[in-house]
């Protein structure tokens, strides 16, 4: 009965993280109750929405689990507790199970799109859940919302260019990335040490300190007394992030070509008048978009980190780092963004997307990072942060009605590139008003150990 | 239950990126003790409680808990260890009830009463969300849910940083109240020097990753003092010149710390000291200072 209760408990945890995430399961379960009214109805055009709850509730194994059991496991006095460790990773696995179980409901009820199609769905949903997960991997809740938003832009207009091997493949990598996880967790040298998880996957997301010559450029007047606990709130250095960035990248590239490799050989042996032309199209075009999500992830993870770090970590006179960060986050942004840019331009050259679904996922990316930046920082500034959040629901809703096909696409698209682009100037416009009063001159940095940044 | 060690240190070391935390550390703790662990910033208490408790996987030699090594402890035996890290690792967004029950219910007895006492003592609102509480209401929360099952080991590493002076004595008193018990044993780090000279019974001096000194609160007041000589005189030559910690000389006269009094006491050397010179014996904290003067 003990073990029961405490496999409920920590499945509660994981699944709701003191209720974080409750918003996002609802919204998925909200999205599945539609498709299913569109089973039992005469809209059956409703039934698209069975494949966004879809996204959403398979979603959740990858990044809320695997975010959560990190958490639970990485603490120390956690780690102190008796069966943890076996208690969590089988309260995992039964949720992972759950969330397959799901899936495998939301395609015997959904006829009308061909299960190709679903399997490529449920394989973007964990691919960018994995992103997702990477990017909230270090506790930013809102990184939810890069998986989700990217997951619909993914859904909405690469659905048709994927074929269901690549799918496969993606599905089988994420999946793998998944048991990873877990085979780290369950396997580690010591079975009660704070779960470390580290892995070319994750390198672009480690903290790296800006080396002292360059905080120095930034900060001239920063007494040396108070390098130490500058360099360390100002997370990672452009050369830094991109060598590791690069890492990633060619693991990434390397994990996909011989992904397609492998899938080319075995659809080839199975079925020699599949092309050859489409397949690697295929194939390059999930690479590129991958690398892309992560160039994006990589700009939202750092703006996330150093604001968090500036809002908790400094205390009363946080501000004063304030004018250096926008600079530099604007300049680490606009790197990434341009990046992302190149490696979508080049995906269109070899792919058969128009230019409007390049735009849109562009605005896509600048959406999420603009608004998730301003909501972390400006938002916490005025209070005006849950508002925040809740416009980020809009632009996916959006979305949402743009994958139930009932609306007139070309209004819709108009009416979310309006609010891609209003809503962070608006919040741009309000944080400058929240911070013409502050007077950088007077305001002193604290001297804050080393240890405790 | 076993009459191994509660813990045992044997050569310990921890090496970060070729940087030596911890040295070559032996010792022992038995039941029934209150070790105070002392050292400046960066001297390695965290390290050396971390690594004791297996945290972190030592580079050379062991650490083991009630007579199994560190890394690997069953079950029984994290059951009867308790632990308070330096910065709470509360679970945010849940309540402070609802995290006690989570923890609760991963062990075989919890002294629901004790937590409830402790709650209502120290004033921790437990209905409220962990990340609306105060960093002083954090750590007693952290604090009450280390001592819940009341382990026969306690580890705290800093637990009164962020305590007002009032929760930091009641903290103090239940910690005399456990050590009253004498079979439970608490480890503590902390600054606060004049905490430990009322709840600890031995001490542990850190420098530089090295255990300096081990020893009880009785056996530092007689081995360590303090002779204040006039401007010109000279200490016995019966002294030993290892047992002379350091020397600070002024207009007015010289001051020595020494250690190993004791001995020199017993051999009646209080009496050949030079005459208007004066020997002291030092507080916890003199000696913390001196040590590091």
């Amino acid at each position: 009965m003990k073990a029961v209760q405490q496999h409920i408990l920590i499945l509660k945890h994981l699944l709701t993280l003191g209720g974080r995430v409750y918003w996002i399961a609802c919204l998925g379960l909200l999205c599945f109750a539609v498709g299913m009214a569109g089973v039992f109805s005469e809209h059956s055009e409703l039934r698209a929405f069975l494949l966004a709850g879809t996204v959403f509730l398979t979603g959740l194994p990858v990044f809320f689990l695997s975010s959560n059991l990190c958490e639970l496991l990485g603490k120390k006095t956690l780690a102190l507790l008796p069966n943890i460790h076996s208690t969590s990773i089988r309260a995992c696995w039964l949720l992972t199970t759950v969330n397959a179980l799901l899936f495998l409901i939301s395609i015997s009820l959904n006829h009308t799109e061909p299960p190709a199609n679903l399997l490529t769905s449920f394989a973007i949903a964990y691919s960018c859940g994995s992103l997702g997960y990477m990017a909230i991997l270090r506790g930013h809740s809102q990184g939810l919302l890069l998986p989700i938003g990217s997951a619909y832009v993914c859904q909405q207009w690469l659905l048709p260019l994927l074929n269901a091997w690549v799918a496969l493949g993606m599905l089988c990598l994420c999946t793998g990335y998944w048991v990873y996880l877990l085979h780290c967790a369950a396997n580690q040298k010591a079975p009660h040490l704070p779960l470390k998880v580290s892995g070319p996957l994750l390198l672009p997301f480690s903290k790296q300190q800006l080396p002292s010559r360059y905080l120095n450029q930034l900060l001239p007047q920063t007494p040396e007394t108070h390098c130490s606990a500058v360099e360390s709130l100002l997370l990672g250095s452009p050369s830094s992030t991109q060598g590791r960035l690069l890492q990633s990248l060619l693991v990434m590239m390397g994990a996909g070509v011989l992904l397609t490799a492998i899938l080319l050989f075995i659809q080839f042996r199975n079925d020699s008048t599949v092309s050859l032309a489409v397949a690697i199209d295929s194939s390059l075009l999930v690479l590129f978009l991958s690398c892309a999500v992560v160039f994006c992830s990589t700009a939202h993870h750092a703006s996330t980190e150093r604001s968090r770090t500036l809002w908790l970590r400094i205390g009363g006179t946080r501000l004063a780092l304030w004018p250096h960060l926008e600079k530099l986050f604007w300049q680490q942004f606009a790197m990434h963004v341009v990046l992302a840019g190149v490696l979508i331009v080049v995906a269109l050259i070899l792919s058969e997307l128009s230019l409007f679904t390049v735009l849109m996922m562009l605005l896509n990316a600048l959406w999420l990072e603009v608004t998730i930046y301003y909501s972390n920082t400006w938002g916490k500034v005025s209070g005006i942060a849950w508002p925040l959040r809740i416009a980020f629901l809009i632009p996916l809703v959006i979305l949402l009605a743009y994958t139930a096909q009932t609306f007139n696409r070309t209004a819709l698209a108009s009416i979310a590139t309006v609010i891609f682009i209003a809503v962070p100037w608006f919040l741009r416009q309000r944080s400058k008003r929240a911070f013409a009063t502050v007077d950088w001159q007077t305001v002193k940095l604290p001297a804050v150990p080393l240890h405790h940044v | 239950m076993t009459n191994a060690p509660s813990l045992q240190l044997t050569n310990l070391s921890k090496q970060f990126d070729q940087v030596s935390v911890l040295k070559d550390l032996s010792a022992n703790v038995h039941s029934g003790e209150v070790i105070g662990l002392l050292g400046l910033n960066g001297a390695g208490k965290t390290t050396l409680l971390e690594t004791a408790l297996g945290f972190s996987l030592p580079s050379q030699g062991m650490a083991s808990v009630f007579g199994q090594t560190s890394t690997s402890m069953d079950g029984t035996t994290k059951a009867r260890v308790g632990f308070v890290p330096q910065r709470d690792e509360l679970l945010e967004g849940m309540k402070g009830s609802g995290y006690l029950k989570l923890i609760a219910e991963f062990y075989p007895r919890w002294n629901h009463a004790l937590v409830q006492r402790l709650a209502s003592e120290w004033q921790v609102p437990l209905d409220t969300k962990i990340n609306k509480l105060s960093i002083g209401q954090r750590q007693k929360l952290s604090i009450i849910a280390a001592l819940g099952h009341e382990p026969d080991l306690i580890v705290l590493d800093e637990p009164v940083a962020s305590l007002d002076p009032v929760a930091r004595r009641q903290f103090l008193k239940e910690l005399v109240d456990i050590a009253s018990s004498q079979t439970r044993t608490i480890l503590l780090s902390t600054h606060i020097v004049s905490d430990l000279e009322r709840v600890a019974s031995r001490v542990w001096f850190m420098q530089q990753g090295k255990l300096t000194i081990d020893a009880s609160i009785d056996e530092l007041k007689e081995n360590f003092v303090r002779v204040q000589l006039p401007a010109g005189a000279k200490l016995p030559a019966s002294i030993d010149a290892q047992s002379i910690l350091h020397t600070r000389t002024t207009a007015t006269g010289t001051t020595v710390l020494l250690k190993d009094w004791q001995q020199y006491s017993a051999q009646g050397l209080h009496n050949a000291l030079p005459a208007q010179s004066s020997l002291e014996t030092l507080s916890l904290e003199e000696l913390f200072l001196e040590l590091h003067a």
